[in-house]
Order: C-alpha cells, then structure tokens, then sequence
C-alpha cells in the first residue's frame, strides 16, 4: 500500500477510506489514526480490523469445511489472515469467495507436506459454485426418443448448468467423502491411489460428485463445451479406442445430467 | 431526484407493525414445518440481500415457500453507501435482480462504507460527518432508489470511533440524509445505545431529535462489551440477547414514535427459533401496550 501524508482536516473521504484499507489489511494505522478523536485510538482500529478478519475467515471456514478440518480450526485462521491479506475479497458477494484458494495453498510453503490440498480447495469451490448456480427444469427422455438416428451425430446436448469438471492426480473424493464423517472416525486414504476425475453438480438441492473414468471425463467436457455428439466421440475414440458411447450416453440419460439438446446449424 | 418514487412500498404485503425476525438457513425447515399459524409471534421475515444473489440453489428454494406465507424484509450489507469511490454497479444490478424477484415490502441498507479502492472490507465502518460525506451519501441513496425504483431505508450505524473532521452530529447527519433523499429510517435502537456508551452521547436526546414519520422499521440486536484499560467499548455483533437497557431505550422509542415493525436481530451464535420467537414476543408485548396503543392506536 502507498504511503501518503496530508494535512491535517484537509483529508477527503477518499484520503480517509484509503488509509481505513491500509490500517485494517497491513497494520498501518499510522497513517490513519491522526483522523480519529479521543484515545485509544489503536484500540479501536484494532476492532475494527478484527471485524474485517474474523468475518471473512468465517466466510472462508464456511466455503472451505474440509480444508478447515484438514489442517485444524488455528491453523485455518492462520491461513486465512493470510489469504485475506493476499485476497481480499473484490466484491460484497462472499458465497464465493475464495477462487483464489488453490493457488494460494500451492504457494504456501507452510502446507508443502500436504500437496493435495489445493485440489481439495478446489473441489470445495466446485461445490460452492453448483450449490450456489442455476437450477434446472426437469427434461423429458421422451422428446429423445423422437429423434432420427441419423440425425444424432449432430446432437449438441445441455448439461445441468451447475455442472462443474475436475481432475486431480490425488484421490480427492476419498479425502472429501472421509471428511464428511463424524470428527473423529478413522481415516484411510491411500494417497497413491492414482488420480482421478470428478462431474460436480445439483439437480434439486443436494450436491452431488460423480467419479468418472478418463474417457468419460474427456466426454463431459467436450459436451460441456457445447461440441456435437459426433465430434466428442471422434476425439475420444482417437485417444480411447475402447470408449463405449453408449455406455457413456446411457450414463448421461439415466442420471438425468442433461436439460435439453439441440442440433448443430 | 428524478422520477417519482413511491414513498410507500406497502402496496406489496405491507410489513405489519409488529415484530418479525431474521431468517436463517438452520430453522428453515422447522419453520416450514410450523406454519405461520404456529408460530404467531413472528409476524414477518429478514433476510440479508446478499445471502440470494446466487444464481439458484437451496437457499432460493426456501425464501420461495417462505416468501409465500410472509411479508419480507431485504436487508443489504454490501453496497457501500458511503463509500468515496461510486457505488459497485454490479452490486446494485444484483440487488435489484434479489427485489425483483422477492417484492420484498421493505428495502434497506447502511448508513456506513464498506469500500475501498475496490477491497470489500465485510464491515459497516462509520462515517466523518462533513458536508462531502453528506453529499456523497445522498447521491448513492438517490441513484439506488432510482435503479430500485423504490424507497429504501438506511439504518444508523453503531461505532466505537469518531474522525476528527466531522463537525455534524450523528442524529443531525441523518436527519440531514432523510431531508434530500426520499428514504426511511431504519432505527436501530441497539446501534443507538452502543454508540451512546462508546462516546458519552445521550441516547434518549439522540433518538428524540429522529422524525418519527420517517421511521420504516426498528431493529433490536444484542452486543458485546470489551474491557480495556478500565473502559468499557460496546461491540454490536448481534450474538446475544437484547439487553435490558436496550429494551427500555426501545419502550421509549414507541412513546415517542408508536408501533414500527420491530426485527430481532440475532447473526451469530444463532439460537433454537424458540428463543428468536420469544425475544420477539417480548417486542409484541410492548408493541401492544397500553402506552404504546392508546397514544397512536
């Protein structure tokens, strides 16, 4: 933050706000405390930085549980002030904040030991997002039905629009789903399980997680990308002779993770 | 101000005068379960506007079936009125999406900044009492009832610090917000009894120079007190039952002002709903009271 200087009773709102920032992020009430009356001044910026901490490493503890009981409630805290400082948030939305979570934990050596970390924060921020995005219409299979097969190849189908995709080289799903249990039961993870690959999404209120095979995870995600039924195939089918599309199709149908479709113009 | 506002928002399931409480996502269910005819001494719903700014999910699930057996009360702390910088026009698009789609009877937001060089700092700091602040203030409350197309209430803030450049008096300040813009009053009794204390104003001369006709609704809240080097400072966190001070400077207030829709405000360590549905018993009973009817009944 800048240093600045100005005259006493000459400072405008904007010089007053300014400084509040730097007093409340960085610890530099110097610059502001000589705009407020009375003693203790030091105190009372004191609380009002920690209204600013204690909320937002609420918000976070809220986003992030697993992460938070990962590495313990103090250490949390300390993480977050941390991230805080780095992050602050850039809008008054906080049912997301923390986008910037993964990275933060890459590059905080303080949590090297446990590399899976970030993508566990990511995970959560998954779930945040499909919790918090749009819901979804019912479809109907039937108007599937009616299609001509020919016509299939140029299918563009809607997926539930919460949908969210993630892989990770870590067995996050375990970690995530053994975190969920009552503190305190036993915990079993086998880190070198390989990695894997998850659809994150909601259909009425709960949210779901989906582990789902490398091909299939390609398969999503081309979809997602609004490409043909026929162009996803051809990619995978190229890297994945063995992808069976109606297994994958079946899969898409019967978990009802699709809103609608259209066809390529 | 350009175009007219309608000062009264009463046309949509009026906000009664009596007391109603915040909701919160814990006692969603139970209150759904209960049924409005259950649970007589909540007569209506808060919410703060930014926890439905998501796009869908379980929370706009609930306030949906809420919302349809109470009136509904949208309480935002994230515009940053006072801020120096303009107001965040994101923000107030995503508000008005919320009021849109919930037609709540009353709207309201902070008398406070929040913002700073684009940093949202989570807490209603107060302002410096200057003619620049005044003007400032007035043009985000007049440019959000104009994107609202509504009135909107500003609540009093509650402070532990004064700045040095304010040369207006807080009740003054208000009264000065309420005269150039078309909004209300959220008097929050609580914020007026923790600011009192903090700076050895007196509260009954505070709340007796407020216009009663501007007031929209009242808020109780419970607050903290924190020692420190043999002072006391008041923390309003809203964690707490209201104090016994707090309610005698409430039954004044309706002496003076007649019954208001009343929240109890209750944000943290949240209680079993009962205690939320006791709490505003207590503020029917004085809603209801002799002194209070007879004077304005």
């Amino acid at each position: 933050m800048r240093k600045k200087v100005w005259v006493r009773g000459m400072a405008t709102l904007f010089d007053i706000q300014e400084g509040f920032l730097s007093a409340i992020l960085d610890s530099q009430n110097d610059i502001i405390a000589d705009e407020i009356l009375g003693h203790g001044v030091q105190e009372r910026l004191n609380i009002c930085r920690n209204n600013t901490f204690i909320t937002l490493r609420q918000a976070l503890a809220q986003n992030f549980p697993v992460l938070c009981r990962l590495v313990g409630q103090q250490f949390f805290d300390h993480m977050a002030g941390k991230y805080i400082q780095k992050s602050p948030p850039t809008t008054p939305l906080l049912m997301t904040y923390g986008v910037k979570m993964p990275e933060f934990l890459e590059d905080f050596g303080a949590v090297d030991s446990l590399p899976y970390l970030a993508d566990v924060a990511r995970l959560e921020h998954l779930w945040n997002r499909s919790f918090n995005g749009p819901d979804t219409a019912g479809f109907d299979l039937e108007t599937l039905n009616k299609v001509d097969p020919e016509k299939f190849e140029g299918i563009i189908f809607k997926l539930l629009p919460n949908m969210q995709l993630m892989s990770s080289i870590y067995p996050v799903l375990d970690i995530w789903f053994a975190n969920q249990a009552e503190e305190g039961a036993s915990i079993n993870i086998n880190l070198d399980r390989g990695p894997c690959h998850l659809a994150i999404f909601r259909k009425v209120q709960e949210v779901e997680i989906m582990p789902l095979d490398p091909a299939s995870h390609i398969f999503f995600e081309l979809l997602s990308a609004g490409k043909t039924l026929g162009f996803a195939t051809e990619q995978i089918t190229e890297k994945y002779p063995a992808f069976n599309l109606q297994e994958a199709l079946q899969n898409i149908l019967q978990n009802n993770l699709i809103v609608g479709f259209e066809f390529t113009k | 101000m350009s175009g007219p506002l309608r000062m009264d928002n009463n046309h949509l399931d009026p906000i009664p005068a009596n007391a109603g409480i915040g909701l919160k996502p814990q006692h969603y269910e139970e209150i759904l379960s209960l049924g409005p005819d259950a649970m007589p001494q909540i007569g209506w719903f808060e919410v703060h506007t930014e926890n439905y700014m998501g796009a869908g999910g379980p929370p706009h699930y609930y306030l949906e079936k809420i919302r349809q057996d109470y009136p509904l009360s949208m309480h935002g702390v994230g515009l940053s009125l006072g801020t120096a910088e303009g107001l965040n026009l994101d923000h107030l698009r995503r508000i008005k999406n919320v009021v849109d789609r919930y037609q709540p009877a009353l709207v309201s937001e902070h008398i406070s900044w929040s913002i700073a060089n684009g940093v949202y700092l989570n807490d209603l700091i107060p302002l410096p009492y200057t003619a620049e602040t005044l003007q400032i203030t007035c043009e985000h409350i007049d440019q959000m009832q104009n994107f609202l197309g509504r009135q909107i209430l500003v609540e009093n803030p509650s402070s532990y610090l004064l700045f040095k450049s304010s040369n207006m008096e807080e009740p003054d300040f208000i009264n000065e917000i309420l005269t150039n813009t078309a909004c209300g009053l959220l008097l929050d009794v609580n914020n007026v009894y923790v600011s009192c204390q903090n700076h050895g104003w007196d509260a009954r001369d505070y709340i007796s120079r407020l216009k009663p006709e501007t007031v929209g609704e009242i808020h109780l809240a419970g607050h903290s007190v924190k020692e420190w080097r043999g002072q006391s400072l008041r923390i309003d966190d809203h964690g707490s039952h209201v104090c016994d001070e707090v309610w005698a400077l409430y039954e004044y207030t309706l002496s003076l002002m007649g019954p208001k829709p009343t929240l109890i405000e209750w944000d943290n360590n949240i209680p079993a709903l009962i205690t939320l549905s006791q709490e505003a018993e207590r503020a029917n009973i004085l809603l209801n009271s002799d002194q209070c009817a007879k004077k304005f009944g």
